[in-house]
Parts: structure tokens; sequence; C-alpha cells
């Protein structure tokens, strides 16, 4: 088997396989309706982050509230009082894995704007999407540009 | 195994970043420039592989293949492997370029060290060669997961609590990379055994 057809077959066979992936990252989202803060955490595709810790900061880094998804990896919460800054809600889901969404101060002030509610769920949409197959192509593109780029570099300087 | 942004604290980051770039450069010296196809193909086989999922049970594991990497290219995985972590970051969003340095030691150490361990045992029998990549491609992971605990804890300090649920959370993805690594290596010492160390001049 020469290099050209096993270049091939790893082609055929990672163009199989992405039909069926989905991806591998911490996401968060939260939007605010009816004075309650609304959270929900996942790894993207239908894999929701149950049971992670989530902390919210202020803008001076005071944790102002904590808790826990359930089992549906959602976690909602009153609004606390006092805020004055936007908020940053973290989801720790363990060994090493964290995501960060920053919930504004305008969204939290008015907490019944549907617009702005719609912006953060269509944006969830966006997150949770699995990563596109032009998008791994062009990561193998940019690979083998690279070792392309490599081996004329090295053959210039032998020259 | 990918660390996020803002998990780590400075100095954690900054020895990852020097140590990675450290192996970086080792590595592009010891690139075998003849056969950079090789280098690239299985970069791109990495930068695919954390796509790759596997449901067990309520949860879900991925592959990571930094074993098959590391024993076919020993030092010149570290730029293989932080190529493809830099296009998982940029693309996916996976770990961060924060990370970056941290992650290529926790992936490519390993990687490099059981290039050192089991590259001599390849192609002696078929049966060693599976039991050497299944080691290969296990021993990378449990090394990685060592390496992960070491900087969490360097963070968080609380070792043996984060070290067991790290051991415990990859068992799944040892035994599948070990079993994927095993027949890889097969499978490549009977169809293309020029890609294996050693081998390139015996055909």
């Amino acid at each position: 088997m020469n290099i050209k057809t096993l270049c091939c077959l790893v082609l055929t066979l990672v163009l199989t396989l992405v039909a069926t992936v989905s991806a591998h990252r911490v996401i968060v989202f939260a939007w605010v309706d009816s004075g309650m803060i609304y959270i929900e955490g996942g790894f993207g595709g239908d894999r929701k982050a149950r049971e992670c810790p989530v902390s919210v900061e202020d803008e001076n880094k005071n944790i102002i509230h904590e808790g826990k998804t359930d089992q549906k990896g959602e976690y909602v919460f009153k609004i606390p009082d006092h805020v004055t800054s936007d908020l940053l809600i973290h989801l720790h889901a363990g060994t090493g894995h964290k995501a960060t969404w920053r919930l504004p101060y305008e969204e939290i002030a008015a907490s019944e704007d549907d617009q702005k509610s719609r912006d953060a769920i269509e944006k969830k949409h966006q997150l949770e999407k699995t990563p596109s197959a032009g998008k791994i192509i062009v990561g193998i593109a940019v690979i083998v540009f690279l070792a392309f780029l490599a081996s004329r570099f090295k053959k210039k300087n032998t020259a | 195994m990918h660390i996020s942004e803002g998990v780590l604290s400075g100095p954690v980051l900054i020895s990852g970043a020097v140590m990675a770039a450290a192996g970086c450069g080792i590595g592009l010296k010891k690139i075998d420039y003849d056969h950079l196809v090789h280098v690239a193909m299985l970069a791109s086989a990495f930068f695919v592989a954390s796509l790759i999922h596997v449901n067990i049970g309520p949860s879900s594991v991925h592959l990571i293949l930094n074993g098959i990497v590391g024993l076919l290219l020993g030092f010149a995985a570290v730029p293989a492997i932080l190529t493809a972590l830099v296009l998982q970051a940029v693309l996916f969003q996976y770990g961060g370029l924060t990370t970056l340095g941290i992650n290529v030691v926790i992936m490519a150490a390993p990687a490099v060290a059981v290039h050192y361990l089991f590259v001599p045992l390849l192609g002696k029998s078929p049966r060693l060669s599976f039991v050497a990549g299944v080691l290969a491609g296990s021993g990378t992971i449990f090394m990685s997961s060592l390496l992960l605990t070491a900087a969490l804890w360097l963070t968080e300090k609380n070792f043996f609590e984060t070290c067991l649920v790290i051991l415990a959370a990859n068992v799944p993805v040892m035994i599948i990379e070990g079993i994927v690594t095993g027949f890889c290596v097969s499978f490549f010492i009977k169809v293309y055994p020029e890609i294996i160390p050693g081998k390139k001049n015996e055909h």
C-alpha cells in the first residue's frame, strides 16, 4: 500500500466518522426571565452538564451566589439583591473543564426583555452545534499546508 | 483532557508554555523531514480524534490518540500535537490559547515517553507489537492523567481527591485507547511498516 492510498483511506475514515461525532467542550449560557436567572450547561449536542457546581461573580470577583446544576444540566435562582454590574457565571465541569458566561447588567435590570432572552437562546444553539465537517476539513488542510511549508523550507536550506 | 481557560494559576500556565516551547524546539530539530507526511497524517488524526465520542453509561468519553502519535513520531509528536491543539482551540473552542502550553505538556510528554519505552518492542512478533501498542495507548492516558492531576494540584492543592476523580474518569479512555492503539500498530506493521520507527530502511 503506498502513501497516497493510505492517506485516502484515513480521509475516508475521518469523513465517515464526522457524521457521528460531537463536540467536547464545556458550554454554559444564562438568561434572565421574570426576576430569575436561568443557567444551562452542557458539552455540546444533547450531553448535559449534570450536578456541576455553578458560581456567580460580580465584576470585582466577589462570589455572590453558588449552586449546582440538576440532572438536566439546569440551575435557576432569583436575581441577587444589589447587583450593580455584569455577572460572570462560571460552570465547573471538573478535571480542568470550566466555562464562563457574562450576563450584562442591562439584561438583569430589564429582566423581562424578550429580545435579549431570544438572543441568549440563539447563542446557545450556536454553541451547541456539532463542529461542522467544513471546520474539520479546514483544520486538516492547515496541517497539510504547514507540512508542505516545512518541507519546502527544509529543501531550500539544504539546497 | 483539555484544560479550559481560567482554571490554572499563572505560574503553572507559564511553566507549561516554557516546557511546551522547549519540547517543540527539540521536536522540530528531530523531525524526519523526508517523512513529513507521516507527521501531518498523525497530527490530523489527533486533531480529529477528540471529536469521536464513545458513550459509556450516562457520560461519554472521547479518543485522544496521543499514544499512537508519540509511538510513531517520538519528539516530533510535540509540534504535531501543538499544531492540532491550536486548531482545536481556534476552530472548536476546546481548551484555550492560554492553556495551550500546559495542554501540550499533558498530552505530548507521555507520548514522547512511550516512544522510547515501546518502540524497541515493535516488529519483533505480531503479538508483542500488539501488546506494545496497547501498553503505549493506555500508558499515555495514565501518564497524561497524572500530569493533569499535577497541574490542577499546583493550583488547587487537593491532590488525592483530584487524582482519584481524574483517574476514575479516564479508566474507560485508557482501555479504549489501548485497544485502538494496539490494532493501529498491528495494522501499520502489516500494511505500511515504513511508518514504524526503525523500519524505514527495510523496504
